[in-house]
């Protein structure tokens, strides 16, 4: 099976060790999210896995093709208007005009971007309808790996939700592995099929947690529990830098979905396990 | 299509928007009249006398010829700046160590007067337009440099990281990427650089042509004309004015629309 | 009673009469001038002038005689009319332009009676004719020379642009440097730089390397033969401007001591060149001595140089009335002592 595979990379700014140690992988058709504190080598990790920095160490195996990514801020060109900016990568595969505008048409209004807007310029949209326009552009592209950094950050629960949605039935129509980095654990135990968790200082994957059943049949419910689960567990606290577990709340033990801690040279792994 | 309507829609707006300039220009005027008749009309001839002598000029049909000369030797070199000077400025730009080298060249290219280069151009191109051409030349091509220097160094590398990750093309990246965003700073060069080639144009002819608006200057200066002399002037500033608000500015105008959405 | 009164009336009109005496007295034997300023170009007219200056030839009617120099028709323009120079040496036809324009100039007299040469690498051309066909360096294009070349050739039946190549030039400097770089064979230059081209290419260093030059023809001889005249031309004065014009006894003075220096300048060249040198340092002695001798120094009051002048001007004005600013002077011009 292809899959999007990272051995034993290490990566540092200068003399500041950014990423220690990181194995992971994205097999197709599936959903990873990356959740971790601010500044943990998150985004680090997802350029270097779009080929955008060069691994100093390690090796990273990236076999789809295309891929897309989706970065923090929309980054649209500011001099052209929502409809060439979201037809942006096609032209640059090649595509003819009118092909492509259709096409990218055709992915704004599935966004549920107002066709007004598409001949506006971007400065003149809301943050919420750039954000939904750079997916537009990652989308249109039909890419088999999309990385998405922080995507939906700027939207507000409702948009999120819908957007949410509509990723998970692209991604399930298509097939498209996806790897995600969030900060959001709900967001995490909503979407991914995988979801690694990671501390900070230097960056590095502490657990795998995976969230029980498909994620389209994941109800509110579920997820709010398990997100709860996954929100007082000890490792989690600690890579967020939380204070330990409320009493009350429970033993930190995970009931639902599996939880299993990542073993590290420098830090041994947790023996507890669940369900 | 659309561009032509919108261009059609705008003009009124634009050309009222012209009364401003025109109000300012006015008082120009008057200081002018205010200064000749305290200097008298041997030092500085009114602005009536002036315009009396430039309509001479112009239906005696000496003026077109000299200001076409003038115009002419002033693009050439113009645009030889414009060009080469917007290519090295995007290369140094893309490259640090190009930037790094190219700074003291441009500070000493911008110190040097244009008339030190005035009299090497005159012992290598003799009295023909060569000399006018490469004095102007020289004396735009620091500014237009460091406009684009300075634009393709400021493009925010969010954008060009983003353009890696679409992996654009690099003809895509010079027209989609690249030139827009360094226009903002080109333009406003470019138009110093017009306003710097007339003059120096005018100067370098003064000196070592026998033809165009400087070498008619000359020769009024040397007849004592003055109201001949700030004739030739009024002329030649006229037909920059022109130049720069009936086509540069609308030019401008359209290519930064982008800049005023939205606020 | 009554003759004290007539007394007292006879010694009041007594009185008042040799008052008024005294002050005619007084208006006739006028207050000398704090300073009188004498101004002139780097040209053979200013060498009286710097001579009267040295040897403050007016110190009986100015306690100080200042010589100050000018360069450009701007800076002459200022000084006529900013009241900062009281006489001026100037080209005659320059006179009459500012004259018409109302800067308020009084020739006083011509002092030079032709300065013009064609210089040559070729000793063989003496006559304008011998030029034909030849490319021909001018400085100062649409000024006297070139006027008074296109005058010549046409009087001769020469047409300026087709039988010679004219090549316009800045100013006479530049006109040497292609003369001395062989760029150029022939160029029209007035006196001093004449003899300064001709000094500078026999001496160390430019000699190694420049061509030999020679005085080619002699324009005044040309304006004489084609003109049916004299062979002389009414090239540059003295005139006066500002307040001493209303002054007939300093006016006097000046055309006097100016006469005396004409005369000491041209019995004592080499002398006069190192004053004129030293005021004015892009000129050298010897040079100067060459030129005095062959400018024909001469200094001829305005009125009875009247002739001459008209002609000079007629000739001028039909050529190119905007020379001489748009008209011919008329009487006031010349001064009338």
């Amino acid at each position: 099976m292809t899959a999007l595979q990272v051995r034993g990379l290490h990566h540092a700014y200068g003399p500041t060790p950014v990423l220690e140690g990181v194995d992971l992988d994205v097999p197709a058709g599936r959903i990873v999210a990356l959740v971790g504190p601010s500044g943990c080598g998150k985004t680090t990790l997802l350029h270097l896995c779009a080929g955008l920095l060069a691994p100093q160490q390690g090796r990273i195996a990236q076999p789809f093709a295309p891929s897309a990514l989706m970065f923090q801020q929309p980054r649209l060109l500011p001099w052209m208007s929502t409809l060439d900016n979201i037809a942006l990568g096609l032209k640059a595969q090649g595509m003819a005009r009118a092909e492509r505008r259709r096409h990218a048409t055709e992915a704004a209004l599935a966004l549920g971007l107002p066709a007004p807007s598409l001949a506006q310029f971007p400065a003149e949209l809301s943050g919420g309808m750039q954000s939904r326009a750079a997916l537009a552009r990652a989308l249109v592209l039909a890419p088999r790996l999309l990385l998405m950094d922080e995507p939906f950050g700027a939207l507000d629960v409702g948009l999120r939700g819908q957007l949410h949605q509509l990723l998970l039935a692209r991604q399930a129509a298509q097939g498209m592995a996806v790897l995600l980095i969030t900060h959001d654990l709900m967001e995490a135990v909503r979407l991914a099929d995988t979801v690694l968790v990671m501390a900070a200082a230097p960056g590095r994957i502490v657990a795998r947690y995976e969230p029980p059943g498909a994620a389209l049949a994941r109800g509110d419910a579920l997820v709010y529990r398990c997100t709860a689960e996954l929100q007082q567990h000890p490792e989690v606290r600690a890579a967020f830098g939380l204070p330990g577990p409320a009493q009350e709340d429970g033993d930190g033990a995970i009931a639902h979905g599996h939880w299993q801690p990542v073993a590290s040279a420098a830090h041994p792994a947790d023996s507890r396990s669940s369900c | 299509m659309k561009l032509l309507w919108r261009l059609l829609r705008g003009m009124p707006a634009y050309l009222w928007s012209g009364w401003g300039a025109a109000a300012s220009l006015l008082l120009f005027v008057a200081l002018w009249e205010l200064g000749a008749g305290y200097y008298g009309p041997l030092i500085l001839p009114s602005p009536l006398a002036t315009f009396a002598a430039l309509q001479g000029l112009v239906t005696s049909g000496a003026a077109w010829p000299e200001l076409a000369v003038t115009a002419r030797r002033a693009l050439l070199g113009l645009l030889l700046a414009a060009g080469a000077g917007s290519a090295l400025g995007l290369l140094a730009g893309l490259s640090m160590t190009a930037s790094m080298m190219a700074r003291p060249w441009v500070t000493l290219l911008l110190g040097m007067p244009p008339i030190a280069w005035l009299v090497l151009a005159m012992l290598w191109f003799g009295a023909g337009d060569g000399t006018p051409v490469f004095t102007v030349f020289v004396a735009c091509l620091p500014v237009v440099f460091i406009g684009a220097l300075q634009g393709t160094r400021t493009l925010d590398h969010h954008l060009k990281d983003m353009a890696r990750a679409y992996r654009l093309p690099w003809r895509m990246r010079l027209l989609d990427l690249y030139l827009p965003h360094v226009a903002a700073y080109l333009f406003p060069a470019w138009i110093t650089a017009l306003g710097s080639s007339w003059k120096v144009a005018v100067m370098a002819e003064l000196l070592a042509t026998s033809d165009g608006v400087g070498a008619a200057l000359a020769v009024t200066r040397s007849h004592l004309d003055t109201s001949a002399s700030l004739a030739w002037i009024c002329a030649v500033v006229g037909s920059l004015l022109a130049l720069e608000y009936a086509l540069l500015e609308p030019v401008k105008r359209e290519l930064e629309r982008w800049r005023g959405a939205g606020t | 009673m009554q003759p004290a009164l007539s007394l007292n009336r006879r010694t009041l009109l007594c009185a008042a009469g040799a008052l008024a005496l005294g002050r005619t007295a007084t208006a006739n034997a006028a207050e000398p001038l704090p300073r009188i300023v004498l101004a002139g170009p780097p040209a053979i007219v200013s060498a009286p002038l710097i001579h009267m200056a040295e040897t403050q030839a007016l110190a009986s009617i100015a306690t100080r005689t200042e010589f100050t120099p000018w360069r450009d028709p701007d800076q002459l323009r200022v000084m006529a009319l900013g009241r900062k120079a009281d006489v001026l040496a100037m080209p005659s036809n320059v006179a009459a332009n500012l004259y018409n324009r109302g800067a308020g100039v009084v020739l006083l007299n011509i002092a030079t009676w032709g300065a013009l040469w064609l210089v040559t690498r070729d000793a063989q051309r003496k006559a304008l004719a011998d030029f034909r066909g030849e490319e021909i360096a001018v400085p100062f294009r649409g000024d006297m020379p070139d006027l008074m070349l296109q005058l010549l050739a046409a009087k001769q039946g020469l047409d300026v642009r087709r039988d010679f190549r004219i090549r316009y030039v800045p100013t006479p400097m530049e006109a040497m440097q292609l003369l001395i770089t062989r760029r150029v064979s022939h160029a029209l230059l007035s006196e001093p730089a004449v003899s300064m081209a001709l000094r500078k290419t026999q001496s160390f260093p430019v000699g190694l390397i420049a061509p030999e030059l020679h005085r080619g023809a002699d324009l005044q001889q040309e304006w004489g033969r084609v003109f049916q005249r004299a062979p002389r031309i009414p090239q540059a004065g003295i005139a006066a401007v500002g307040a001493v014009r209303e002054q007939p006894a300093v006016l006097a003075a000046v055309q006097q001591a100016y006469a005396r220096s004409v005369a000491w300048c041209r019995a004592h060249p080499l002398e006069c060149g190192r004053m004129v040198a030293a005021r004015i340092d892009l000129l050298t002695p010897e040079a100067v001595a060459d030129a005095i001798a062959t400018s024909q120094m001469d200094a001829v009051p305005a009125q009875t140089a009247r002739a001459d002048i008209d002609f000079f001007f007629a000739q001028l004005f039909a050529r190119d009335p905007a020379l001489l600013g748009g008209k011919l002077p008329d009487a006031a011009f010349l001064h009338t002592p």
